[in-house]
């Protein structure tokens, strides 16, 4: 805790002159540290204590070291009551007056520390995540080209998206760009060491460390001419792999590993920083990228622009290159008709994968409303308090204060205020994000995203604070300039009411407030409605305790012929294992479908194919068994489909109802066509669907051929499937080994269970639901708090007027609904208001939505009589209270 | 005495700023780092005064600017980042001297009827 302390006092003492900091900064910090160590200074309170001892000592001393330094020597030899002077009187006459009203204080700190604690976090995340996730010098000019096929689909593709011959386009016609260079992701098992270990792999042309602007910790990177020809077996190793694997023995460069059973020679470390979309071991391509085909695909391409280029120059002269790619290939490849290549930064070209971006601006506006729910708090604080104080600004103009000198009085108390708030929304920011970031998912940590204070969140907090000083400090000033009359002075008698305008004022605040929480309600209700319509989701499949892995076989110590037997026999010896009840093996499994083909129907022609792509899927018999899907006609895989049997295929219930409706597909026979290449199979049997694209996405039509037949989709990377009769990952020992048996050279890898899988692509929308949520809940309790606090200071105001209706026979019942009707009146208007709001802002969240209307009107009845319920409750006690007044105390209460 | 060759400064104008003056009180019989100073000054007025280690560096700052203190050898054996101050002549004197002033006010309150008061509080 002491920590977050720290962090600010280091902010502060940037405000000092340098000559200061460099003599007394580190003593300062020493000082501080030995502070904290005292035992009143431990704990939360204790914590307290030293912040409101030493962060007011510290801007107190501030005025003071600036007038110590020569360089305000002019400011000195003005007459007396300079700028310095003055401001530093300000700043003191601010910290007494605080320092004695310490509760009103405390509460503006706090609920400004929420609010300004969940913006910091919010943007921490932001920063870390979609902003600036990587540590690469001059990030802004470092871009990925993303390609978009409209003829195919109008997403715009970065990874695995672009082909070779294409990346030679980008690299030889783009004078804007520089350091181009390009990569394909895959998975190679590295041995020489202990045990062979499946890396993430980037093939690569051109020199990426160079691209990134970092040099290579250490040994060399790849020469361009390197990566086109063939048998340089050379390799860099990512820094962490280097640390891990090759205890980080610098005698590593020369050396030799072994990549999928071929020898390689290490000829550089990359730098920590250097993270590749994750990637530990880079390879050359050693082929030109001229002699791969254009449709081939798999390519991601980045660069540098140069040192006076602009993206849009950038832009241009790719738009150049794909006419002319257009024109010279179209009548081959119709993807190419209208196609279009754009830079990207890179940042926002990779988080894009992770749709993470638009979570985090949803979240950030979502805290800037709770923000402004604690600001219109405050600033109705402030209102009541500078009505309050109204009779002693009369008195100081009276005394000769000038109008100017009082207003930036007040404006110094809400600077003070709302640099208290945002110190403890720093503490509650840095408390808050250890755990969260350790929460993150393996996706994101794993590329080297860290969240944490950095120098811009610091920077952004500081900024937010500053625009709630202003935000809030201008309406009590405003208020005060209108009451600026001789007149105070006289009906000092009453001093501490508003005024109907002030009153008004504060009313409206509260709409506001009521609105905003209405706002965030409705958004968390309906995130949550979206939730456990998801949860509720049929699957049709179960994937309850069941663990996946994947095993890739080398190409080079495998036939393609061999890879089904294989894996045949690889789920026989899991079968074997006790505790397990089923095993089988798949090119892919729900709720992940990757890899599709074309499909032609009986009496079509080739053409009419390209347009239908379906779900392809290489599986063992036992696959179907293992998950739980359910047979519908026909029949499934079985010992008779050998390899040079009759070609079968099982289809889902989606593709034969999309394409042989009202009647059965058994026997039909079908083409499956992916390029040149076209496969006659026939459908034997039909099994009912499951979400085999996800939760949120409806089946898709999809095919299963047997592993022995594979002929399409061809893998020799498959998942196995292992249901468990326990826990599945207690079995994964067992299972290692009887994959060791086989071959001790293949690691399984990219280790979970099927739960997690689907956790895990449920996470960004469980992650928002979960903090918007709990925004929405300190919204809710800022807002009662403030309605508590108007309808108590309205009924203070109202002695009088409530007295004389109880002596006149009102009874207490009447005065409650009195005091009721005000606080439900404002309610109403604040509940319409935020309505409107959220419907205008539905469109930003339809994205997180599911099964249910982004202004689903279950949940805006609930929020709007979960406001009233709350809007009387808070009332209730001050309306009491107003019930009871003994009449004769209310008159004389003047 | 100081062992530059530094003109000796001025003595500064009375009264002291009350934070100076007990800084100068807690360097009177040794050197002391900024948290010594602190905590001496705290447990020497039973808690009533207290400063905030802002108001201590910049105080010894302008105080080592115009030669009351001295940085003294710096305790670096143990932790670079403790500097350790001493009291100079001139800090000494004007101690002292605020000292005196300080007896001198008294004296004129005990000419008074003041002086009744004096005793009971």
């Amino acid at each position: 805790m002491l920590k977050a302390l720290t962090l600010f006092v280091r902010f502060l003492l940037r405000l000092f002159p340098g000559s200061f900091r460099t003599r007394h900064g580190p003593e300062y910090l020493a000082t501080l540290n030995a502070l904290g160590e005292e035992p009143r200074h431990r704990g939360i309170v204790g914590l307290f204590r030293l912040t409101s001892f030493v962060v007011p000592d510290l801007l107190a001393a501030l005025p003071r070291a600036w007038s110590d330094t020569g360089s305000v020597d002019a400011l000195k030899s003005r007459p007396a009551g300079g700028t310095m002077e003055s401001l530093w009187q300000d700043l003191r006459y601010a910290i007494r007056t605080l320092s004695r009203s310490r509760v009103f204080a405390a509460t503006v700190i706090i609920s400004l520390g929420l609010g300004i604690g969940a913006n910091t976090i919010v943007y921490s995340l932001l920063d870390g995540v979609v902003l600036h996730p990587f540590a690469y010098p001059d990030p802004d000019r470092l871009v990925g080209i993303g390609v978009t096929f409209p003829k195919v689909s109008s997403d715009r593709g970065f990874i695995e998206s672009l082909s070779p011959p294409e990346f030679a386009d980008v690299r030889d016609s783009t004078p804007s760009l520089e350091r181009v260079s390009a990569f394909d992701l895959g998975n190679r098992a590295i041995s020489g060491g202990d045990r062979p270990e499946r890396v993430f792999t980037a093939f690569v042309w051109g020199d990426p460390l160079a691209t990134l602007g970092l040099p290579p910790a250490l040994g060399r990177s790849f020469r361009a001419a390197e990566t086109e020809e063939q048998g340089n077996a050379v390799a860099v190793i990512s820094h962490r792999i280097w640390q891990s694997r090759f205890g980080a023995d610098s005698s590593i460069i020369g050396r030799t590993v072994r990549v999928n059973g071929q020898p390689y020679t290490v000829i550089g470390v990359m730098p920590p920083a250097a993270l590749l979309m994750g990637t530990d071991l880079w390879l050359p391509m050693g082929v030109p990228p001229m002699r791969v085909p254009r449709q081939a695909r798999q390519w991601a391409i980045i660069g540098r622009l140069k040192p006076n280029a602009s993206l849009a120059a950038a832009n241009a002269d790719l738009a150049r290159i794909a006419a002319r790619t257009e024109r010279a290939y179209h009548a081959e490849l119709k993807e190419y008709e209208g196609w279009r290549l754009e830079a990207a930064p890179f940042a926002e070209a990779t988080t894009s994968m992770f749709q993470l971006r638009l979570a985090g601006f949803v979240m950030q506006g979502a805290v800037a409303l709770l923000l402004l729910i604690a600001c219109t708090n405050v600033a109705s604080l402030l209102l009541s308090r500078a009505a309050k104080r109204s009779g002693e600004i009369s008195v100081r103009q009276a005394l000769g204060a000038r109008a100017h000198r009082l207003l930036r009085q007040l404006f110094t108390e809400s600077l003070l205020l709302s640099l208290g708030g945002g110190a403890a929304g720093l503490a509650i920011a840095w408390a808050a994000l250890g755990p969260l970031s350790a929460a993150l998912p393996e996706e994101v940590s794993g590329l080297g995203i860290k969240i944490a204070l950095n120098p811009r969140v610091l920077i952004f907090t500081l900024l937010v604070s500053l625009v709630v000083a202003i935000f809030f400090g201008a309406s009590p000033i405003a208020q005060v300039l209108r009451s600026r009359t001789t007149a105070v002075l006289g009906q000092s008698g009453e001093r501490s009411t508003l005024g109907k305008r002030g009153r008004r004022l504060r009313a409206g605040f509260l709409a506001l407030q009521v609105a905003l929480s209405v706002v965030l309600l409705v958004g968390a209700g309906v995130l949550l409605r979206s939730f456990n319509r998801l949860q509720g989701v049929d699957l049709g499949f179960d994937g309850r305790g069941v663990l996946t892995a994947r095993l890739s076989l080398a190409r080079e110590t495998y036939q393609m012929e061999q890879v089904g037997p294989f894996f045949e026999q690889l789920t026989g010896r899991l079968r074997a294992i006790p505790g397990v009840k089923n095993a089988s093996a798949a090119t892919q499994y729900p709720p992940i479908n990757n890899f599709q083909t074309n499909l032609q129907l009986p009496g079509e022609t080739p053409e009419l194919s390209a347009a239908r792509t379906v779900d392809m899927t290489n599986a063992t018999a036992d696959f179907f068994a293992t998950l739980g899907y359910r047979l519908q006609a026909g029949r499934l895989f079985g010992d008779r489909d050998t390899e040079n049997a009759p070609l079968v295929a099982v289809v889902n219930q989606t593709l034969a109802r999309r394409f042989f409706p009202g009647r059965s597909p058994v026997a039909e026979r079908i083409v499956l066509r992916s390029g040149d290449q076209a496969t006659e199979v026939e459908i034997v049997g039909v099994v009912a669907d499951v979400r085999n694209r996800g939760l949120e996405v409806d089946p898709a039509p999809e095919v299963f051929m047997h592993v022995r037949q594979q002929r399409v989709a061809v893998n020799n990377q498959l998942f196995i499937q292992v249901r468990a009769a326990g826990e599945p990952m207690a079995l994964l020992g067992a299972i290692r080994d009887a994959t060791k048996d086989l071959d001790p050279d293949q690691p399984l890898y990219r280790i979970s269970t099927i739960e997690q899988d689907l956790g895990n692509a449920v996470l960004q929308r469980r992650a928002a639901m979960f903090l918007i949520g709990i925004f929405a809940i300190v919204a809710l309790v800022l807002a009662s708090v403030g309605m508590y606090g108007l309808v108590s200071q309205s009924v203070q105001e109202r002695v009088k007027e409530i007295g004389i209706r109880m002596a006149l026979g009102a009874d207490g019942n009447a005065i409650v609904r009195l005091v009721l009707r005000q606080i439900l009146s404002v309610v109403i208007i604040g509940s319409a208001l935020g309505l409107a709001g959220s419907i205008a802002l539905s469109g930003s969240i339809r994205a997180l939505v599911f099964g249910v209307s982004p202004t689903d009107p279950v949940t805006l009845a609930a929020v709007v009589v979960l406001l009233t319920v709350v809007a009387t409750c808070a009332a209730a006690i001050p309306a009491r209270r107003a019930a009871h007044v003994p009449a004769v105390a209310a008159v004389r209460s003047e | 005495m100081p062992s530059n060759d530094r003109r000796l400064p001025a003595p500064p104008p009375l009264p002291l700023p009350v934070a100076e003056f007990h800084i100068l009180v807690a360097l009177a019989d040794g050197a002391r780092h900024g948290y010594g100073i602190m905590t001496d000054i705290e447990q020497r007025t039973d808690g009533a005064v207290r400063l905030g280690p802002g108001t201590l560096y910049t105080a010894l700052r302008r105080m080592s600017d115009r030669g009351l203190v001295e940085e003294g050898a710096t305790g670096a054996r143990e932790n670079p980042r403790r500097v350790n101050y001493r009291i100079t002549a001139l800090g000494r004197e004007a101690a002292v001297a605020e000292a005196r002033r300080m007896e001198k006010c008294l004296a004129l309150v005990r000419g008074t009827r003041l002086a009744a008061r004096l005793e009971t509080a």
